[in-house]
């Protein structure tokens, strides 16, 4: 234990486990579920936690720690798609406005200006009405979202990049277009996004859970912690524990994402300090 | 005449916060002529414009005026493919040694990535050649793995200095090399500046504000105040017999190390 | 004022100086070892060294500066009768600004850009002393035109952005001579200005040192600036001080062989030499210095003997060298 360097690893020592348990529940789902999460039955509903049901079971008696194991899938799927979908616009918009400027970045930049003037969960409410309600488009319409923030946070990185004199030497030893990007601004672009991405990856699981509590994400029977949650809301004072589990598990979601992404920012950025 | 400015001229508009300010004046018609295997030190203080002359001449920053010709070409008219010989035939040095090679990469990538670019050898020699070019500047080849933040102010000035040699250039420009090192490693980067200049017999620009430096490395000297040149001429008659005011007042300014009288 | 100093008028006696890296409890490696200085009153002294010499360090810990697991392991720092390193983090902060004050490196970054240049110079004034508002100001001005800084009362009232880069290190000037502290130390305060400005800024220091009732500590890489400037020069190499002298026999007779080299490896502006003199290696880190000399593996000298620790010698005066080798 005290080999350990906290400072520089304490952060991921902690949050690394949960997000592992959380990717495993999700692969998993399966293995570690207790029980078929669409089985009803009609003989424990709105019980309580029992040894049995470790976390009760809903109005349809199910099992509520199966469901909420399950619905981890979607968290988790819906988290990854729409995190690349954010990641990859957003730092293609960024970079190329920081690399060409002038007109080009003005343009790119008052768009997502736009974009970014949108609370989120207004944008993302309304850009479900127009695609419809399902899980991918729910992928698509958060990815969406983030693409403003990856945009912003690439196009800083890469004009910091750019006043660097590594760059003005790769120009003048013949480095140029395409490879200048790839080689040069890339590559210190990789580190503040991964950290980045991290943290938006729990904003993108907070947002599905969001979005199916209303109603336009994953539709019932299929589990996922905001549907459940609402429906939980309707027993809230007879059987708490319905919300509870996926309410729960949505915490620790985000909050471990959150944790990863500042030991991220830990790990790779005193590097460059050096 | 290698390197030839003809009245080249340079104005930066900055952008304040409530319209333009005043326009600044970064070279004013500058003139000169540079002959093959001769050095030049350029001399001056902050807001001189050495630097600008610098990135005018590597093609970093357009000049707005004037002509700038190497080896009989104007460099403002170049094409893309003179463009990249240009390159390879002028290369620089720059004075930060922390943020010269990019943090990511091995300095021996960093200096192979020069060579690659410019078919200067197969890819299966890289290695090797990369080797090569790091004994030449005195560093151990073995370093060729590390990181830039792994080796010292001087160490990396050296592996900047094997990168511009790599693709075999004719003018070398450097921009105050040394400046952020500590004496004894400039004298020896100095030094080696000294005997690869005899060895390849490169053209060298040498941007500094130390007069004592030039003294030591250039043949000839200009010197420049508020982007223009005030005086120019052979360095040892400049600097015993200075003739423009500011040049007596740069000459005056430097604090002379009294000699050692004992062996 | 005049400083109440122990007889014979040093203001500031450093005796037997280590300073150490430490982890976990013990000693890891060695940044400043066995370094004894004095400043007497009114005198300029200069502490030559290149990077790694722990010069910086050494002011560091005069004043309660050191960085964390950098401690101070022996020795003493007599100030007007006290020993620094006895004093409580209390004390020191009473002293640090007051007593013994800082013109630092780099002026740019030294002053906030969002206050007023006369707020920041009064400052220590406000801090230290309970004199009044209006009090603070006059003495502000005071010192602003010390420092030859044209028009105070207008430039006291101005930015630190509205300030050229001389002008700025002229201001912390004044900042650090308004509380009229008995030692300045001067942490390379010319580095990043412009040779002409540079002669001006050392002209006034001597102006200063005339005027004043202050001394200094002028830490430098620059040697030529050192010598125009020092009255008394210590070299410092790895840690230790290899070489002491009066400013001006530092360079007519070097005698410790790092000096020798140091001196001949800086080119000058009327010598047409073909290569400058340099040092064989590097500098070894303080994780690796043993017993003996520290710049044996570096030293066209170096003998058997210099594997023990070397005597200082002197050479008439106050003419001191670390080293065995009598030459």
């Amino acid at each position: 234990m005290g080999r350990i360097n906290w400072r520089k690893y304490g952060l991921l020592i902690f949050s690394l486990p949960v997000v592992v348990i959380l990717f495993c529940a999700s692969a998993f789902s399966s293995l570690l579920a207790p029980y078929d999460p669409y089985y009803l039955d009609v003989m424990y509903m709105l019980e309580g936690p029992s040894s049995g049901h470790l976390f009760g079971t809903d109005e349809l008696g199910r099992d509520v720690l199966s469901r909420t194991i399950y619905a981890s899938q979607i968290s988790i799927v819906v988290g990854l798609i729409a995190v690349a979908i954010g990641m990859t616009g957003g730092t293609v918009i960024g970079v190329t406005a920081a690399y060409f400027g002038g007109l080009i970045d003005n343009l790119l930049m008052r768009l997502m200006d736009i974009l970014f003037s949108f609370p989120a969960i207004l944008l993302a409410v309304i850009l479900m009405a127009n695609l419809g309600t399902s899980i991918l488009n729910a992928m698509l319409a958060i990815g969406i979202i983030f693409i403003p923030g990856f945009a912003r946070l690439t196009r800083a990185v890469t004009q910091t990049v750019q006043r660097q004199q590594y760059l003005e030497a790769a120009i003048c030893i013949g480095v140029s277009g395409p490879r200048l990007i790839w080689r040069e601004i890339l590559p210190n672009v990789f580190g503040p996004v991964v950290v980045e991405a991290a943290v938006a990856f729990s904003y993108a699981v907070l947002l599905e859970s969001a979005l199916s509590f209303l109603g336009l994400g994953a539709q019932p029977p299929e589990p996922s912690w905001g549907n459940m949650i609402n429906t939980g809301r309707g027993f809230i004072e007879q059987a708490p524990w319905i919300s509870f589990a996926p309410g729960m598990a949505l915490f620790l979601c985000v909050f471990s994402f959150n944790i990863l992404g500042d030991g991220l920012r830990d790990l790779l950025d005193p590097k460059l300090n050096k | 005449m290698l390197l030839s400015a003809e009245s080249v001229s340079k104005t930066f508009q900055s952008h304040g916060l409530l319209g333009r300010h005043d326009p600044v004046k970064a070279l004013d018609r500058v003139s000169f002529d540079l002959a093959r295997g001769q050095s030049l030190g350029v001399v001056g203080e902050s807001g001189s414009g050495k630097s600008t002359l610098l990135r005018t001449i590597l093609k970093l920053t357009p000049h707005d005026s004037g002509t700038l010709t190497f080896d009989g070409m104007d460099i403002a008219e170049m094409r893309s493919a003179d463009i990249r010989s240009y390159r390879r035939r002028v290369q620089p040095v720059f004075q930060d040694p922390y943020s010269t090679f990019n943090p990511r990469f091995s300095v021996g990538s960093s200096i192979a990535l020069a060579l690659k670019i410019n078919d200067i050898v197969p890819h299966s020699q890289a290695a090797g050649a990369v080797s090569e070019l790091l004994i030449d500047v005195g560093l151990n080849p073995d370093l060729a793995a590390s990181l830039p933040h792994q080796l010292s102010g001087g160490q990396r000035q050296r592996a900047s200095i094997a990168r511009a040699l790599a693709v075999g250039p004719e003018l070398l420009l450097l921009d105050e090399p040394t400046s952020a090192l500590d004496m004894s490693i400039q004298a020896q980067v100095l030094n080696l500046f000294k005997t690869l200049q005899e060895k390849h017999n490169f053209t060298i620009v040498f941007v500094t504000h130390d007069l004592a430096l030039v003294s030591f490395m250039c043949d000839r000297i200009i010197v420049m105040k508020s982007g223009a040149i005030v005086e120019e001429g052979e360095t040892k008659k400049v600097i015993a017999d200075p003739q423009a005011d500011y040049t007596r007042m740069l000459i005056a300014a430097v604090p002379e190390i009294p000699d050692t009288t004992t062996p | 004022m005049p400083t109440i100093g122990p007889a014979g008028g040093n203001v500031l006696e450093i005796n037997g100086l280590s300073i150490e890296l430490t982890g976990r409890g013990k000693t890891v490696g060695s940044i400043v070892h066995d370094v004894s200085m004095r400043i007497g009153h009114r005198e300029i002294v200069g502490l030559i060294g290149e990077s790694g010499s722990g010069k910086t360090i050494a002011a560091k810990s005069l004043i309660g500066l050191l960085p964390s697991r950098i401690r101070v392991t022996e020795g003493t720092a007599m100030f007007r009768g006290t020993d620094l390193f006895t004093l409580s983090p209390k004390a020191i902060r009473k002293i640090r600004g007051k007593d013994i004050s800082v013109i630092p490196q780099d002026a740019l970054h030294a002053l906030n850009p969002v206050h007023r240049i006369g707020r920041q110079v009064g400052e220590p004034l406000s801090i230290h002393t309970d004199r009044s508002g209006s009090a603070i100001r006059a003495m502000v001005l005071k010192y602003l035109a010390k420092v030859k800084i044209d028009n105070p009362r207008l430039r006291a009232r101005q930015y630190p952005h509205q300030f050229s880069g001389g002008m700025q290190q002229r201001a912390l000037t004044a900042m650090a001579l308004s509380t009229e502290p008995s030692l300045i130390i001067a942490d390379e305060p010319t580095t990043a200005l412009d040779v002409t400005i540079q002669a001006q800024i050392i002209a006034l220091l001597k102006d200063l040192r005339d005027g004043s009732e202050a001394s200094f500590l002028f830490i430098s890489h620059d040697l030529g600036l050192v010598s125009t400037l020092c009255d008394r020069i210590y070299v410092m190499y790895a840690g230790e001080i290899v070489e002491s002298a009066q400013g001006a026999d530092i360079f007519s007779k070097p005698r410790h062989p790092y000096t020798r080299a140091l001196i001949g490896s800086v080119p000058r502006l009327h010598e047409n030499p073909d290569t400058l003199q340099t040092i064989a290696g590097q500098i070894a880190s303080p994780f690796e210095h043993d017993s003996g000399c520290r710049f044996r593996a570096r030293c066209s000298f170096a003998e058997e003997r210099c594997a023990d620790p070397p005597p200082m010698r002197n050479h008439g005066g106050i003419h001191v060298s670390r080293c065995w080798i009598e030459d």
